[in-house]
């Protein structure tokens, strides 16, 4: 069996702020093989976006950082700045929330995607100018030669969408990370950039990263769903069998809450998210979980197997016994 | 599709409202929140400290300085001289000027009518500023137009030329004596200051409250019927209040400058009152000819209180900072 | 049927924009809402769909006129708002309230939340005692009233919203427009919220007009549905006739967008894509406004305006060939390009 693209063991990450130390990761340990798109999915506080910021080492100096994140094998936690940054935008590349705000709106697009070229591939800037108007291209982005010459401001928003995007392949990466990348988009718009993403990748074979709350959104390209709360991971699994067959309290309470046809009325998770200053002890969503007990004050549960899938609730077992009966 | 959680009575000790309800335990106003910050920003205390320290010592000259302002100190050996020219020794801690009188003394009473120049220019251009700008950026359109041209009209214009000319029209016409302030005076000081000043916190504010304007919490009261009066005294206001204090802060520093700067060149206070300019102005060219105490001192004291009220504006700022408020998750 | 509580006909609203392009200044009319009419019953929520530039927030702005319209008639029960004056307004607006989508920027930061919830009953000398009446609203809306001298910032987004919520009743008004009022909110939170709304409903009466994207949430929490796109009403029916029955291929095109919590189900099920991007609200086509991404429009479609008409009994649709109900527009698509939908359905 083949290395996975990307591998991360036991990955904390701390921020020191005025009010103490916010603990936005708490031992987070994954795998993504190529062609494999795993999405994350979780709310306010749950990690999942810093977690991938640690993977692209856009982390502030200020954040502590302990753990193993490889790329192929190539360890990045402790590793000196220039190698991050070479390792960045060639290996693993990001596709940001914000279309908005990710592209530099003084300089044109197609100089945006050359600039990503030329960081890291050694050829002369009219092969980089055409290998930009190919990836516009390759995106969907029509007529991208004259479109390669306009700025930001002239793009609509799924179409910048689709210029962070080719930005982000153009030096076909073996591990793509595209953090909420349709959550700014209107509905239609969010359809056709999923299809790109989804041809980008079979494209490219790239390992991918999709982050998202939008629980439709991974049911649509997930090939696994990795679930995390509070700076952990509470389920991991296929998608087909976290969707149909949920074991974690957690990841049953987001669907329930869910509308639903056949459902009168929503079943709400009690609560809010935790503060991650002062995570609660234990498992961090006992606070909210009709099934806690005082066994889950105790140790931070550990991710195990249960069936085909993995999750970390010390009481799965009799939860699932409680449920049928 | 997934079967629905049967609720299962929780534990004997279920959490408090407030844990799981994620609300923080103690209280505190958005104002409280920004002393605390400000208390962080060692630079800022530091020199609040310092100010305090240099302003009390100001105020209280009249107990505190050994000498008085205009005192020339007769010689120790009873003739008919005078002090004249010494330098700094434990007597006179910062040396005597040309006329024998203690520079210590003057720097302390020269202090209270510089930083009383400053205070009060900065509270002038801060109302002016704030009225003009808050109802610039309140009503819009042409309104905000006109008065944001007018506002540019005064940035347009040279300085120096602009308060050198109007320090010396009172002098030429009694009319502006009376409007502005008789040469030399205080009054007329904070006047020409506060004139070249306003137009920084005006922009500021009516910046702000362009930005206010369009919050929900705006739209919010408006759609409850609330009069434009309200909105502007209860929501506006107190939400321009942090940019006004931090704008007037910066105001100060450059007022003390300002007329320090006039002074030294002639065109500021009267001679015949102490001020830190003036100080530096009997100073000339005395660092030529050796006596560097008369230069070193006014001059030290004006940088070190400049640089306070600049680190005092600059922890301010960073305090009022509406991205520094702690956001709770959810 | 009783009286409609709202109705709202031929409503127009829009916008001069300035562009300075060099030393020229360019005037454009941004047709923010072209002609919207519907209205709502008693203790009925209304839900308003749509994309960006839909216009469906700036018709819930002119109801409440935080915005003029620029014509066009708005009744609150039989009486007309448009033609009222300052002060007449403000009585009125007590029956009328709304709930906004960002809990952060919907609560004066320097006001605590009491102070915030009693601000309509201070606007309009409500008598009584007000803290008494601010601990009810925060009970109502499930916070608790020892709550009421904090602060915004101190609680989160959702319990901020529930507090706009406390605001928004205040006044026992018996209509209110909930603009996008959990979008900004996680997922296991929006749940909470939308109950909360569902329950005062019942119990105090109201009537809402419900403004959103989010499809699901609408179907789930609406009696009825209107559908917009680019400042005009596609399709208005019930949510069951809109949803399953849906008759215009815009609304077809949207629902076929949304991803369905369920892998078996999204990645089987036969989908439209819409091409290109929304057209700008400066320069929308002429005849009908979807024409240009509509994978069934010929001639007519660029020549007339369609008009919302009812093709059903409650079912109004606007489209100069709307679907049959039950009709899939995928399949329309197929039986006409065959060899285009075989591709890419790959």
């Amino acid at each position: 069996m083949t290395l996975p693209v990307l591998s991360v063991r036991d990955l904390h990450v701390s921020f020191p702020t005025q009010d103490g130390l916010v603990q936005a990761v708490r031992g987070v340990s994954f795998d993504i093989s190529e062609h494999e798109l795993l999405g994350i999915v979780g709310e306010s506080g749950s990690g999942k976006s810093v977690t991938f910021l640690a993977v692209m080492g856009l982390l502030p100096r200020s954040a502590i950082v302990s753990g193993s994140i490889k790329i192929g094998g190539q360890e990045l936690v402790g590793a000196p700045p220039d190698e991050v940054r070479k390792v960045r935008g060639k290996r693993v590349a990001m596709i940001f929330q914000d279309p908005l705000t990710a592209l530099n709106p003084v300089h044109r697009v197609g100089a945006q995607v050359v600039e990503m070229i030329l960081a890291h591939q050694d050829i002369s800037n009219d092969e980089a100018n055409a290998k930009a108007v190919e990836l516009l291209d390759r995106v969907g982005i029509p007529q991208p030669d004259v479109r390669a010459r306009q700025y930001p401001h002239e793009f609509s928003g799924g179409m910048r969408q689709r210029a962070v995007i080719a930005i982000a392949i153009a030096n076909s990466p073996e591990i793509l990370i595209a953090d909420e990348p349709t959550t700014a988009l209107d509905t239609t718009v969010q359809a056709q950039i999923l299809d790109v993403v989804q041809q980008v990748q079979h494209e490219l074979g790239s390992a991918v990263a999709f982050i998202t709350h939008d629980l439709g959104v991974v049911a649509r390209v997930a090939d696994r769903v990795q679930v995390m709360y509070a700076g952990r991971v509470t389920e991991r699994g296929e998608a087909h069998d976290i969707f149909m067959r949920p074991t974690h309290p957690y990841t049953r309470g987001l669907l329930n809450s869910l509308p639903d046809i056949n459902v009168e009325r929503l079943v709400p998770i009690p609560g809010a998210p935790p503060n991650m200053l002062r995570p609660p002890s234990g498992c961090a969503f006992r606070i909210r979980c009709t099934y806690a007990t005082e066994v889950c004050a105790g140790e931070i549960p550990e991710l195990k197997p249960y069936g085909a899938i993995e999750t970390a609730c010390v009481r799965v077992e009799e939860i699932a016994a409680e449920v049928m009966a | 599709m997934v079967d629905i959680l049967t609720p299962i009575p929780g534990p004997a000790d279920a959490p408090q409202l407030d844990e799981l309800e994620g609300i923080a335990v103690e209280s505190a106003s958005p104002t409280q929140l920004a002393m605390r910050r400000y208390r962080h920003h060692r630079a800022a205390m530091i020199s609040s400290v310092v100010l305090l320290l240099i302003t009390l010592a100001c105020v209280f000259a009249g107990v505190i300085a050994p000498y008085g302002e205009n005192e020339a100190v007769d010689s120790a050996d009873g003739g008919l001289r005078k002090e004249i020219l010494v330098p700094p020794n434990s007597q006179f801690w910062m040396g005597t000027d040309s006329i024998g009188r203690d520079l210590y003394s003057r720097v302390l009473y020269g202090g209270r009518v510089s930083l009383f120049v400053g205070i009060a220019s900065a509270i002038s251009a801060g109302l002016i500023g704030t009225a003009l700008g808050s109802f610039a950026g309140f009503r819009g359109g042409r309104i905000d137009n006109g008065l944001m041209r007018f506002t540019d009209l005064f940035i347009g214009l040279p300085l120096l030329v602009l308060l050198i000319i109007m320090r010396l029209l009172p002098e030429k016409q009694p009319w502006a004596a009376t409007v502005l302030g008789e040469p030399g005076s205080k009054r007329l000081m904070v006047t020409l200051i506060t004139l070249v000043a306003w137009m920084t916190t005006a922009r500021i504010v009516r910046g702000v409250v362009l930005s206010l304007k369009e919050k929900e919490f705006v739209e919010a009261a408006r759609a409850v019927g609330a009069s434009d009066k309200r909105i502007i005294m209860r929501h506006l206001v107190p939400n321009t209040i942090g940019p006004i204090v931090v704008s007037m802060t910066f105001i100060v520093a450059a007022a003390i400058g300002l007329e320090s700067t006039l002074s030294f060149f002639g065109f500021g206070l009267d001679p015949t009152q102490a001020s830190w300019g003036n100080l530096l102005a009997d100073a000339g060219t005395s660092v030529i000819t050796g006596k560097w105490w008369l230069v070193l001192f006014p001059a030290l004291v004006l940088l070190i209180t400049i640089l306070c009220i600049n680190f005092m504006g600059d922890g301010l700022r960073d305090a009022l900072d509406p991205k520094q408020e702690p956001q709770v998750a959810g | 049927m009783s009286e409609p509580i709202l109705e709202v006909t031929e409503l127009f609203k829009l916008f001069e924009v300035r562009q300075n392009k060099g030393a020229k200044v360019i005037k454009q009319t941004v047709h923010a809402v072209s002609g919207v009419s519907f209205s709502l019953a008693p203790g009925e929520t209304l839900g308003l769909v749509g994309e960006s530039g839909s216009g469906k927030s700036t018709v819930g702005r002119c109801i409440l006129r935080l915005l003029e319209p620029t014509s066009g008639s708005i009744r609150f029960r039989g009486q007309e708002l448009t033609t009222l004056g300052r002060e007449e307004m403000r009585e009125l607006r007590s029956e009328m309230q709304i709930v906004f989508q960002d809990p952060y920027a919907s609560l004066d930061p320097r006001m605590t939340i009491g102070a915030a919830i009693a601000e309509p009953l201070e606007v309009h000398d409500v008598p009584g005692d007000h803290d008494a009446i601010v601990g009810e609203l925060l009970e109502l809306v499930g916070l608790s009233p020892d709550h009421s001298k904090r602060f915004p910032h101190e609680f989160s987004g959702g319990q901020r919203q529930r507090i706009g919520i406390a605001r928004a009743l205040s006044l026992r008004p018996s209509l209110i427009i909930l603009d996008e009022p959990v979008s900004a909110l996680d997922v296991s939170i929006q749940a909470g919220i939308l109950n909360l709304l569902e329950d005062l409903q019942k119990e105090l009466s109201l009537s809402y007009l419900f403004i959103a994207h989010d499809l699901s949430i609408v179907r789930h929490i609406s009696d009825r549905i209107a559908v917009m796109y680019l400042g005009k009403l596609m399709e208005l029916g019930d949510h069951k006739d809109v949803y399953d029955r849906s008759i215009h291929p815009y609304t077809q095109s949207l629902l076929s967008a949304v991803p369905i919590p369920d892998p078996t189900l999204e990645r089987t099920r036969k989908r439209i894509v819409l091409e290109g991007d929304l057209p700008s609200p400066v320069n929308p086509p002429s005849g009908c406004v979807f024409r240009t991404r509509c994978p069934i429009a010929f001639d007519l479609c660029a020549e007339e305006v369609p008009e919302l008409r009812p093709q059903a009994k409650d079912h109004l649709v606007a489209c100069h060939a709307p679907l049959l109900p039950g009709q899939s527009l995928a399949d329309v698509v197929a039986s006409r390009h065959p060899v285009a939908t075989a591709l890419s359905e790959q």
